[in-house]
């Protein structure tokens, strides 16, 4: 009992020791606060690379890819079939976005992923970074009337601000065409250009590729550079691609009711963050681009086709928002010549499978490492492909853990200097305790349980100071950026509008276990000094 | 043999003792030898002696306020025969009894001799003065009366039983359970109220669960100790607070808690001024007379021995007669 009292009093007399309490304090909020934070940001990105990638793709080492999707899934059925859910094939490619805004032309560079919409929602997240409540609850690569979300991807981090897709699909789309229509009879009224190239006056609204169709506009690249008037039509040089743009088809084509093949753009291929937090929109859905990728056969050959924006694909992950493009995969297969024209059956880059839930995707991934040529087919986890950026942040995360443990270390020291000087400061005490009875193991504990209390007292008061930093952590950084002057978090610098910041409870617990343990091991010393110290001697300090 | 067995002892002849003092009011018992869980045993009130606080009749001194009434005054021997009678070898055996003690400490590489071969014996209800000078090696010989400290040489005897030679468990024990020790220097606990230091020696005995258990009856009975040394109005003021004299009450009144056998006092009034220590001494008086208690007292005045019932001097390390 006098173990307890005696701490207990020595914890509210002893101001010194406040200092230790202090360092304890700190090294705990700041370890809950590093963690919290790293954890959200590893949380968001997980959650966003794998709303993109899949548990398991197998993926074909060749551009050209591999036959049959529907014998590809026997054959892994066959392997891990009990492990799988879904499966859905897609075929990937490199190629080439064009767009016009205003009187430029912008080209990107993307990947072109050809999705099976039908099954493409049951292996990944993918519907749910969609801009239209409709395609996320079922993709579609169909034009939507309006309805796209102004506040785009609406979740924890945040909402930017993009008023102008309240005006997309379309409207928007019938609108262009108005306005295209009315630009080209000024300027044919004016000066009767021979190619009818549409020349948007200035301040125009966000362009659109070609309201007429594809005759009309120098949508090939080439052309551009080529003069006006010489290319008017996409060239020829696909088969597939020159039988689906027949003459008579394209004759009929009416921009304003009808649309090319839909294909949903990542987000950052449009949307350009101004410095007033609000999205520019460099494209929006009803709007024409132009693909550019290369066939499947050997040598590859360039070829383009328009498609027709019909959504965005949020996941604020910006190395997928500014690189993917995601298209039907039947229509891709037909323009890549990917299709054997004898049997109909097409070729697939990859298959993308979800795993039933608690499959260990690794042992999944081995089996069929060990099933399928690893000369010919590639199997990754989505861990695996975004491996060196997860292995980043969690070797950022340890490295910061033990920086940070460090402080608290330290601060186990200075309770250990500050406990040596307290148990001179009581020799005489501890000289009288032992003349009561007080055994050696007694005084000892008096000072474990002051060592207890004070890591106690600091860790309980640094949680609470690091949970409430974590709940306000972006609140503090507004404030610290209006109080600097500069923004502490840009948006524009992170695709996170939001720090994330995930409290995991079983984190809090460690941390504040590790700095309990290094302050009853740093009173450990002290307080075998107090124990060992001869009653008599002890009581004679003077 | 062990404290329990002692207990038992104290039990045994407990019935037959004849009261003290009708006048002193019964001390609130909590009862003993309830076991929790083979957990130590509640000797809040051991049946032998009952130190209790007289109210009403004040001292000589106009000090502390203790009973002295010729009632009380015949009740030493009787008191004291019977405690010896129960407590030591039915022979006579002394309480207390040092054989040839000597102790030397060694200050860089020169032993220096404190005690030279010392023999002391307290009978039981005995007041023992042990009368020397400064560096005479008293306060050395009171160490190892009370096992704080292990002689070089030589025996110690309590109630029979060796007790210099026991492990540090049952020193502990023997400190906390049956000796009582007053120091020059009051040797309280600045941390601490003075109920709460006439308490510590409670704390020290109980675990958490104990202590808060009998909480009540400790504090009572730690009140009225403290009452009945004159520091009733004083309990919850820190040491700081208290003056010389009050905090050598407060520190006897924390040595009568655990109901000692043996008080063992260091210049009980080595820092206080005359009157003071006057109050102090009849004091111990008191106790002694009262309760039968019995005190061996350590001082360089001989004047202060004049008052025990035996005095006995050390000079040099050795008992000269």
């Amino acid at each position: 009992m006098y173990k307890l009292l005696l701490s207990w009093r020595y914890l509210r007399t002893r101001y010194i020791a406040l200092a230790s309490i202090i360092s304890v304090m700190l090294g705990v909020a700041t370890m809950i606060v590093v963690n919290s934070v790293m954890a959200g940001f590893t949380r968001e990105m997980q959650n966003r690379i794998h709303g993109i990638l899949a548990d398991l793709v197998v993926t074909a080492r060749s551009l050209e890819g591999v036959p049959d999707a529907e014998w590809q899934m026997e054959r892994l059925r066959e392997v891990a079939g009990d492990e799988i859910d879904a499966m859905t094939p897609t075929v990937i490619v490199p190629a080439m976005l064009s767009f016009q805004y205003d009187d430029n032309w912008i080209t990107r560079q993307v990947q072109l992923i050809g999705i099976d919409e039908t099954t493409q929602g049951e292996v990944s997240d993918f519907c749910m970074y969609l801009q239209h409540p409709e395609n996320r609850r079922e993709v579609s690569f169909e034009l939507r009337e309006d309805g796209y979300d102004t506040g785009g991807l609406a979740d924890s981090l945040g909402t930017p601000h993009r008023p102008q897709m309240a005006d997309a699909g379309w409207q928007h789309r019938r609108r262009m065409i108005r306005y295209r229509e009315f630009e080209r009879r000024m300027s044919g009224a004016r000066d009767d250009p021979p190619d009818h190239e549409p020349r948007a006056a200035p301040g125009a609204p966000p362009g659109i590729s070609d309201p007429s169709g594809a005759e009309s506009m120098p949508l090939d690249p080439a052309s551009r550079f080529s003069g006006p008037g010489e290319t008017q039509k996409p060239p020829p040089t696909d088969p597939f691609a020159g039988r689906r743009h027949s003459d008579s088809d394209e004759d009929r084509f009416d921009p304003s009711v009808r649309q090319h093949t839909g294909a949903v753009l990542g987000i950052a291929l449009s949307a350009v963050r101004l410095p007033t937090g609000e999205d520019g929109m460099l494209l929006l859905p009803g709007d024409d681009v132009r693909l550019t990728f290369p066939t499947a056969g050997t040598p590859p050959q360039a070829i383009s086709d328009t498609f027709t924006v019909v959504d965005f694909y949020e996941s604020k992950m910006s190395e997928y928002d500014s690189g993917f493009v995601f298209v039907p995969i039947r229509k891709l297969q037909e323009l890549r010549g990917m299709i054997d024209p004898s049997t109909g059956v097409g070729y697939i880059s990859a298959i993308q499978i979800r795993l039933k839930p608690g499959a260990n995707g690794n042992e999944v991934r081995d089996r069929l490492r060990a099933a399928f040529d690893p000369h010919l087919y590639n199997v990754e986890t989505w861990r695996d492909r975004q491996g060196p950026l997860l292995a980043a942040v969690a070797m950022e995360t340890a490295i910061l853990n033990v920086l940070l443990f460090l402080i608290i270390a330290v601060a186990g020291f200075g309770i250990l200097a500050i406990f040596l000087m307290i148990v001179i400061e009581k020799t005489r005490d501890i000289g009288i305790l032992k003349s009561l009875g007080a055994s050696g193991a007694g005084v000892m504990g008096i000072f474990l349980a002051y060592g207890l209390s004070l890591g106690l007292v600091g860790s309980g008061v640094g949680t609470v100071l690091g949970l409430l930093f974590v709940k306000y952590i972006n609140e503090i950084a507004d404030w610290l950026g209006w109080l600097t002057g500069r923004p502490v978090f840009d948006p524009s610098v992170y695709y996170f509008y939001r720090i994330p910041a995930t409290v995991d409870p079983w984190t809090v617990s460690w941390i504040v276990g590790g700095a309990l343990c290094i302050a009853v091991l740093a009173s450990v010393l002290p307080a075998m000094r107090a124990a060992m110290l001869h009653p008599v001697e002890a009581l004679r300090y003077e | 043999m062990n404290d329990d067995l002692g207990h038992l002892l104290h039990h045994a002849t407990g019935s037959k003792r004849p009261a003290i003092s009708p006048r002193l009011p019964a001390v609130p018992r909590v009862q003993g030898g309830q076991s929790l869980d083979g957990g130590p045993q509640l000797e809040l009130d051991a049946p032998s002696r009952r130190i209790g606080p007289a109210r009403g009749a004040p001292g000589a001194t106009g000090g502390p306020h203790i009973a002295l009434s010729e009632h009380a005054a015949k009740a030493p021997a009787a008191a004291g025969q019977g405690h010896a009678a129960a407590a030591t070898d039915p022979r006579g055996e002394p309480q207390l009894k040092a054989v040839g003690l000597t102790k030397s400490y060694r200050k860089a590489s020169i032993e220096i001799p404190v005690l030279r071969g010392v023999d002391v014996e307290a009978r039981a209800g005995e007041l023992l003065a042990v009368v020397g000078q400064s560096g005479s090696g008293k306060s050395t010989l009171l160490h190892l009366l009370c096992t704080l400290d292990a002689p070089d040489r030589g025996e110690i005897h309590f109630e029979g039983r060796r007790i210099d030679r026991l492990p540090a468990a049952e020193r502990d024990r023997l400190r906390n359970r049956r000796f009582g020790m007053i120091f020059q220097f009051y040797h309280l606990l600045p941390e601490m109220s003075t109920l709460e230091n006439v308490l510590a020696p409670l704390m020290i005995r109980h675990g958490v669960w104990n202590y808060l258990r009998y909480r009540r009856a400790m504090r009572e009975r730690a009140g009225e100790l403290l009452e009945m040394v004159g520091l009733g109005h004083r309990l919850k003021h820190k040491p700081r607070e208290l003056s010389g004299g009050e905090m050598q009450r407060a520190a006897i009144a924390r040595a009568l808690i655990s109901q000692p056998d043996l008080l063992l006092a260091d210049e009980p009034t080595g820092n206080l001024d005359h009157a003071t220590g006057t109050e102090i001494l009849n004091l111990l008086r008191t106790l002694n007379d009262q309760q039968g208690l019995t005190i061996v007292m350590v001082t360089h005045d001989p004047a202060i021995a004049r008052m025990a019932d035996r005095t006995i001097r050390l000079v040099d390390g050795r008992i000269v007669p």
